[in-house]
């Protein structure tokens, strides 16, 4: 309707204008100049305008097509969004994350309840076992809370091979193991074994209900486990065996993310090319020692030692002052002599020393009761050793003598009767017969 | 002398059922894992090395070969499989010629997660048929359409297998 209006042309119907078109004589330049004039009078801001959002869909559509331009571009505006959000409608918010953080926190709760169940476990097992106070020694030495590290050693636990795989295609980046090379497990095929569990882990994620970014994180064979941790970029697989402890988790998360953030070119755009992931490896390395005690240091191995000198004097003196004052208790008070010093007679007439200690020959036992108290010993020597004493009040038959030595039968207090060797002396008081037989050879003695 | 470069690959084998796709793996590639994951998990993960040399050094190519069953019982989880897939073995039975129609969809599904990914096809059980001619003519015009080079090879006898895991291999190498 504008083509062909200048001004103060009337408006002519619909039809008469089609008219017109069919025969529209050969364009005048002039007439164009003015017409373009005309548009750009009237359109003109609009052309620049759209002029100007055409340049921009553009720059919009190259970051579209690069991931990372848009991350970056949209990521201070989404922090910033959902910031005010969250300060202007706080409930709104909580409402819409809860999908999410309902999830996170449910699975938080389950882990936390797990580790729960594996303290109580352990404190239920731990006992009074020995060993508990030999870990608390030592976690005491190494620093380490002393509940903990009891709590850790109750539970048998190692890691046996980490594996660093790239998610998209399921190649080993790296594998540390604690086994030496060629000794078993899966080296030599940790890279068929990173495809399988890569296989396993997008099965179950196609396969398993669950909500979105659900992952495997665990396989579990025989007392053997493969913990599986996921990031961005690649994933962990740890093999343990035993109860991990609660600190693997944490330690996988964080190691993964510095392999990512260190790492991320290369692992964006995988060429296969293993050992430029070899710089991972320390890293990885650190959690092979996770839950195992730490080594003790110089010192308190000479501290430990020192502990253990100082209890074994400790032992040691113990035992001789027992030593000691059981044979104080062993001991006879006193070989005083009789109170009432009786005349003392030998217990046969006709002593014949000999080299062995046999008893003189008695044409009978003579009877007596002890008026002090002596030893009896094996042998009529004072080398030899007392096996028991003949107390004052004891009832002794004389069998023989050799020397200053009778070999005597006592019935000691206890109610046995011994037979030995005892040094003759006053101790001894014989019965008045005996006395009277015996009184042809009376030989005084001393000691005992 | 250099150190080799090691380069780790994924190759994806696909074909449909019982065209021979395991009995190839089986033959030339080193297995760890019992093939009853094929029908748990539609799956196997196996390995092949091929020493690739170039004009400066030797480049040993790992191919990790994912064997990925044929059924369409795991049709839903094969696109999984497919993705970071460096190359791709097409295997068909030419003693069953309709297998061979089912490999322009196989090509496109690896097209669709690794557009670049080299290919490579099999013309399997070339010992059970007497004259292969007619049905090698019309392979080869499809492998012509797909880009791909076609072997014809026999798991049972071992011919040409390791022909055609070196042909993927040292494509894969790259230029060295």
């Amino acid at each position: 309707m504008i083509d062909g209006a200048g001004p103060g042309v009337d408006a002519s119907p619909p039809g008469a204008v089609s008219i017109a078109a069919a025969g529209v004589p050969p364009p005048d330049p002039a007439q164009d100049l003015a017409i373009e004039s005309l548009r750009q009078i009237l359109v003109g801001p609009e052309r620049s305008v759209v002029t100007d959002l055409t340049a921009r869909v553009d720059t919009i559509e190259s970051r579209l097509g690069d991931d990372t331009a848009l991350m970056d571009a949209i990521a201070p505006l989404m922090q910033a969004a959902i910031g005010r959000q969250i300060r202007e409608a706080r409930e709104e918010m909580v409402e819409a994350l809860y999908p999410i953080i309902g999830a996170l926190i449910g699975r938080a709760v389950a882990e936390a309840m797990r580790d729960l169940a594996r303290q109580v476990d352990a404190r239920m097992r731990g006992g009074l076992n020995p060993r508990l106070a030999w870990w608390r020694l030592r976690a005491r030495l190494g620093g380490a809370p002393g509940d903990a590290t009891v709590l850790r050693a109750m539970l048998p636990f190692e890691v046996e091979d980490v594996l660093l795989i790239h998610r998209a295609t399921g190649l080993l980046l790296h594998h540390v193991t604690r086994r030496p090379r060629g000794s078993g497990g899966i080296d030599g095929d940790a890279d068929v074994v990173s495809g399988m569990l890569t296989a396993i882990r997008d099965f179950a994620a196609t396969t398993l209900p669950g909500q979105a970014g659900d992952e495997l994180e665990e396989i579990q064979h025989g007392q053997q486990r493969i913990l599986l941790e996921g990031g961005r970029l690649a994933y962990l697989a740890v093999i343990v065996d035993g109860i991990e402890p609660p600190e693997l988790r944490p330690a996988m998360r964080d190691r993964l993310a510095q392999i990512e953030r260190r790492f991320r070119a290369t692992l964006e755009d995988y060429e296969g090319d293993a050992t430029v992931l070899a710089p991972a490896g320390p890293l990885l390395g650190e959690m092979l020692v996770i839950g195992q005690p730490r080594p003790l240091g110089r010192a308190q191995k000479l501290l430990l030692a020192g502990i253990g000198a100082a209890g074994l004097a400790v032992v040691v003196g113990a035992v001789l002052v027992a030593g000691w004052l059981w044979r104080a208790w062993r001991a006879p008070a006193a070989t005083a002599p009789p109170t009432a010093a009786p005349p003392v007679v030998m217990a046969t007439s006709v002593p014949t020393p000999r080299s062995t200690p046999m008893a003189g020959a008695t044409p009978a036992p003579s009877e007596g009761v002890m008026a002090g108290n002596a030893w009896i010993r094996r042998a009529p020597s004072t080398a030899e050793a007392a096996f028991g004493v003949a107390v004052r009040g004891t009832r002794v038959w004389v069998l023989g003598a050799e020397g200053d030595w009778l070999r005597v039968r006592a019935v000691l207090p206890d109610g046995s009767a011994v037979e030995g060797w005892m040094a003759d002396g006053p101790w001894i008081q014989r019965a008045a017969a005996a006395e009277a037989r015996d009184s042809a050879t009376p030989t005084p003695k001393t000691g005992g | 002398m250099t150190t080799p470069l090691v380069l780790g690959r994924k190759v994806c084998l696909l074909g449909d059922f019982a065209v021979g796709k395991t009995s190839l793996a089986r033959r030339f590639v080193y297995d760890r894992f019992d093939d009853t994951y094929i029908s748990t998990i539609g799956v196997k993960v196996s390995r092949k090395v091929v020493m690739v040399p170039r004009a400066d050094r030797v480049v040993e190519v790992a191919l990790i070969v994912w064997d990925l069953a044929g059924s369409e019982e795991f049709g839903a989880v094969r696109a999984s499989y497919l993705r970071g897939a460096a190359g791709a073995l097409l295997v068909f039975d030419l003693s069953r010629p309709e297998t061979l129609e089912r490999l322009p969809a196989y090509a496109a599904q690896i097209r669709q997660t690794s557009p670049a990914a080299p290919l490579a096809i099999a013309a399997n059980k070339v010992d059970l048929v007497a004259d292969p001619a007619t049905v090698l003519a019309e392979a080869n015009a499809m492998a012509a359409r797909l880009g791909a080079p076609i072997v014809p090879t026999s798991a049972k006898r071992g011919d040409a297998v390791e022909d055609l895991f070196r042909n993927l291999a040292e494509r894969l190498a790259g230029e060295g």
